[in-house]
């Protein structure tokens, strides 16, 4: 049996290889696994609830290390008001088909022919406003509302109060439809161990007339959370995490698939025009030329590819 | 077990190969002192068709490529002889030979430098057997020839990254010396007569018939004057395989451009993942312990991704 | 495919068939002389009636060289070039004219003891043992003739045939004598020379067919 005898090229990646890959990818892109309120940037960043793990080279270039995220609202404000936040993924690790790596929590069961289980650390950390500026906050929610009333009278005074002083500068200064921020005194952290089992598969995309290789989450559970009885709170977290996966994260890492091929069409596909052609990959059809692609069998991400050479 | 595995079927392969083996293109030039006269050539080479195999012993043959001259240009300067009349000697009257000065026709030195294009009568095969050899490629490091640094330049390879870069190494190569055909001497007599029609204009008259009757055999002028023994089709395949060292040249060269100056695969180090964007910087990994292998169905390219 | 790279030019005087005399030697003649006597000789090449031209001839009898070529134009050209020159005894001096227009006469002398003895005067009869070589140019019927005597030669020049075997460098000698030319008349190709030997004192002239 060789590599190519199903389809003429083939190329494969070994779990510990992307394992190694996804370190890479945290390392240098870390703002694809830190979310965080715009204060981390600045009197939060102390507090974050993990220290970000970034190369010397993206620290010296000054690049976002965390991708900025609006406050989290309080909700019945009498002004729009928010309060900092952070969600860090710490850790990273997959288990490619047999699952012989992670062990997965009961309720996500045995890891499926041609899927991936993943686990991952997450942190959510809180500004917790002191108490101090919670009276404050009090003070100016009591007078605005009391403005509020007075405005629906005849008489009332034109002359506007002033805006919070307890608010974030950054936020303060700038749009008036952006909530204000409430300055935390404090950053409460809670970290917790998600699993997941997932699939991948070829997609497209607009523009593109080859295939891209995508992520897909099958189930996500968190092990950290536990309630007796069991209620609705794991399964809240577990549903916000899995938008955040397969919404924010997920997206982000597809692949074309000519990038997995790591170059070994590139002298054709460079010189095809030399001599009239067009060259593209394709994948190999399923069941026709292989019974997977891509196949996540024996600890490797498989994918079967076929190239047609059309004149120009 | 490595952490990425690439591998092309032997059709894929060998369409790759010829790729590189297109992209063959030598242009040797340089010249030789006889004393007597001076030659010079002006070539290029360029390989075509032939068949490339795969082979279970790991190692990879390109044969019976067809390597083709376009262009072969020799060109051979020297002094033509004066042309005479009269002259000769006869029994002098006293006795002993008494000799006339002869009559020159010309006055200067009648120097012809004659070019001649042996393309169309130069054919060799060439057949290569090689086995992948890995070289990981730094720009600020890697030694590299001026020949090939234009190869490069001509195909446009980029050599400012860091690369794994596997080469078809040459363990073996056949390539047919020069053997011109006698056309190819005819060629070269046919332009010296040019030459010597263009010393003689036909205002001349008969003398000019004089002078070419007393010439006879231009090939036998040509003959003496490059002091060639017999066959000049002969002496010209010499001129090339020994006096211009054209032959080891070219086997030189074609060891040089497959093992060491054209690679069949080219993998960047470190390998991007994610490209920059306006701010944030590209993402890519570092490859480890790249290997390639061929056996007679297919080639494997492996690498770890390093820590 | 060719380039003439020398700076060559056709010496169209070669092609002049201009008739040629004994008197004065041009580019297609030459006149030869035995010197026969051990010593010095003064040796002159006079045109429009001056000297351009002199040089010494040694005669001693055990020089190498039996024949002595001076290109009288080259030696006016380039005075450097002339010297003293050494023959063997009973050598000959050919004098001639390698290229140009120019005509010589030439004025032999040897001084001895004795005085100055005029060896060779191409103004008046060449003495017997010159030699006066042509070389020709056209084919057709050449005549040549000894003034002194009032003697002719018809010479026949043929143009060589395709295949003949053929050299330029394979002169025709005819002996003139009181009696006139011998061999008469002669054959011979275009291209070649003739040589008049003088068998007593002559003055030759050749002419070309007449036109």
């Amino acid at each position: 049996m060789t590599f190519t005898d199903r389809s003429p090229l083939y190329a494969a990646v070994h779990e510990d290889g992307i394992n190694r890959m996804l370190r890479h990818l945290r390392r240098q892109r870390p703002s694809l696994f830190n979310y965080a309120t715009v204060g981390f940037t600045q009197y939060l960043r102390p507090l974050l609830c993990a220290p970000i793990d970034a190369t010397d080279q993206v620290l010296a270039s000054g690049q976002p290390l965390f991708t900025t995220e609006q406050p989290l609202p309080v909700i019945g404000a009498v002004r729009p008001i928010g309060l900092e936040f952070c969600l860090q993924v710490t850790d990273a690790t997959v288990d490619l088909h047999p699952g012989d790596t992670l062990t997965l929590p009961p309720e996500l069961g045995t890891l499926a022919d041609q899927q991936f289980a993943l686990r991952a650390s997450a942190c959510f950390g809180l500004g917790c406003p002191a108490d101090g500026t919670l009276r404050n906050l009090v003070a100016e929610m009591e007078a605005a509302a009391a403005a509020d009333i007075l405005a629906t009278r005849p008489t009332a005074n034109p002359q506007t109060s002033p805006r919070s002083t307890s608010t974030s500068p950054a936020f303060a200064a700038g749009d008036s439809s952006a909530p204000d921020v409430v300055t935390a005194g404090e950053v409460i952290c809670f970290c917790l161990q998600v699993f997941g089992v997932g699939h991948i598969q070829w997609t497209t995309v607009a523009g593109d007339p080859e295939p891209w290789l995508a992520t897909r989450l099958d189930g996500l559970e968190v092990v950290d959370i536990e309630t007796v009885p069991p209620s609705g709170l794991e399964d809240i977290v577990e549903c916000y995490l899995k938008q955040v996966v397969e919404l924010g994260i997920l997206p982000r890492l597809i692949q074309p698939m000519e990038r997995l091929m790591f170059d070994v069409t590139r002298m054709l596909q460079d010189n095809a025009p030399n001599v009239g052609q067009q060259v593209t990959l394709v994948p190999a059809a399923v069941p026709a030329d292989v019974p997977h692609n891509p196949a996540v069998e024996h600890d490797e991400l498989r994918v079967y590819v076929k190239i047609q050479a059309r004149r120009r | 077990m490595p952490h990425l595995t690439v591998a092309a079927s032997e059709a894929v392969f060998a369409k790759t190969l010829e790729l590189v083996v297109d992209a063959v293109g030598f242009e040797p030039a340089g010249s030789h002192d006889f004393g007597a006269f001076r030659a010079g050539y002006d070539g290029r080479l360029v390989l075509a068709g032939g068949d490339v195999e795969l082979r279970s012993d790991g190692t990879i043959r390109l044969h019976e490529l067809d390597a083709r001259w376009e262009k072969l240009e020799l060109r051979l300067v020297l002094e033509l002889p004066q042309l005479q009349i009269g002259g000769g000697c006869f029994d002098g009257p006293l006795g002993g030979v008494v000799c006339l000065p002869a009559v020159t026709l010309f006055r200067g030195s009648p120097r012809v430098a004659v070019t001649i294009d042996l393309a169309p009568f130069v054919r060799h095969e060439l057949t290569l057997v090689g086995t992948p050899r890995v070289d990981y490629f730094d720009p600020a490091t890697s030694p590299f020839t001026e020949r090939c640094q234009q190869v490069h330049t001509a195909l446009d390879i980029d050599d400012t990254k860091t690369q794994w870069r596997v080469y078809c190494d040459p363990q073996t190569i056949d390539f047919d010396p020069f053997d011109l055909a006698d056309t190819a001497g005819d060629l070269l007599v046919d332009a010296f007569s040019a030459a010597i029609e263009a010393l003689l204009p036909p205002g001349l008259g008969v003398i000019r018939d004089a002078v070419f009757a007393a010439i006879g055999s231009i090939g036998d002028l040509v003959r003496t004057l490059l002091d060639i023994p017999d066959d000049i089709a002969e002496w010209l395949s010499d001129l090339f395989n020994v006096s211009f060292g054209l032959f080891n040249l070219v086997l030189q060269f074609v060891a040089d451009f497959f093992g060491r100056c054209v690679s069949f695969y080219q993998l960047d180090d470190p390998y991007p993942v994610f490209p920059a964007t306006d701010t944030l910087l590209a993402v890519s990994v570092p490859i480890e312990d790249l290997q390639a292998t061929v056996d007679d169905l297919e080639l494997v390219v492996t690498a770890n991704v390093g820590e | 495919m060719f380039e003439l790279q020398g700076d060559v030019v056709l010496d169209r005087a070669v092609l002049d068939d201009a008739p040629v005399d004994s008197t004065a030697v041009g580019v297609r003649a030459a006149l030869l002389q035995p010197l026969a006597e051990v010593g010095d000789y003064d040796v002159m090449a006079l045109r429009d009636g001056r000297i351009r031209v002199r040089v010494t001839v040694t005669v001693v009898p055990d020089a190498a060289a039996p024949q002595l070529t001076l290109d009288l134009a080259e030696l006016e050209d380039q005075p450097s070039v002339a010297g003293r020159y050494v023959i063997r005894e009973g050598g000959i001096v050919s004098f001639a004219v390698g290229h140009g227009i120019r005509r010589y006469a030439v004025l032999v002398q040897r001084a001895s003891a004795a005085g100055t003895r005029t060896v060779l005067d191409t103004r008046e009869h060449l003495p017997a043992g010159a030699m006066f070589a042509v070389t020709l140019v056209s084919t057709g019927g050449h005549r040549a003739a000894n003034l002194a005597n009032q003697t002719e030669l018809r010479i026949a020049v043929d143009a060589p045939q395709q295949g003949e075997p053929y050299s330029p460098a394979r002169p025709t000698v005819v002996r003139a004598g009181d009696g006139g030319f011998e061999p008469a008349p002669v054959q011979m190709l275009v291209g070649q020379a003739i040589v008049l030997i003088a068998d007593t004192p002559a003055r030759f002239v050749v002419e070309p067919p007449a036109s």
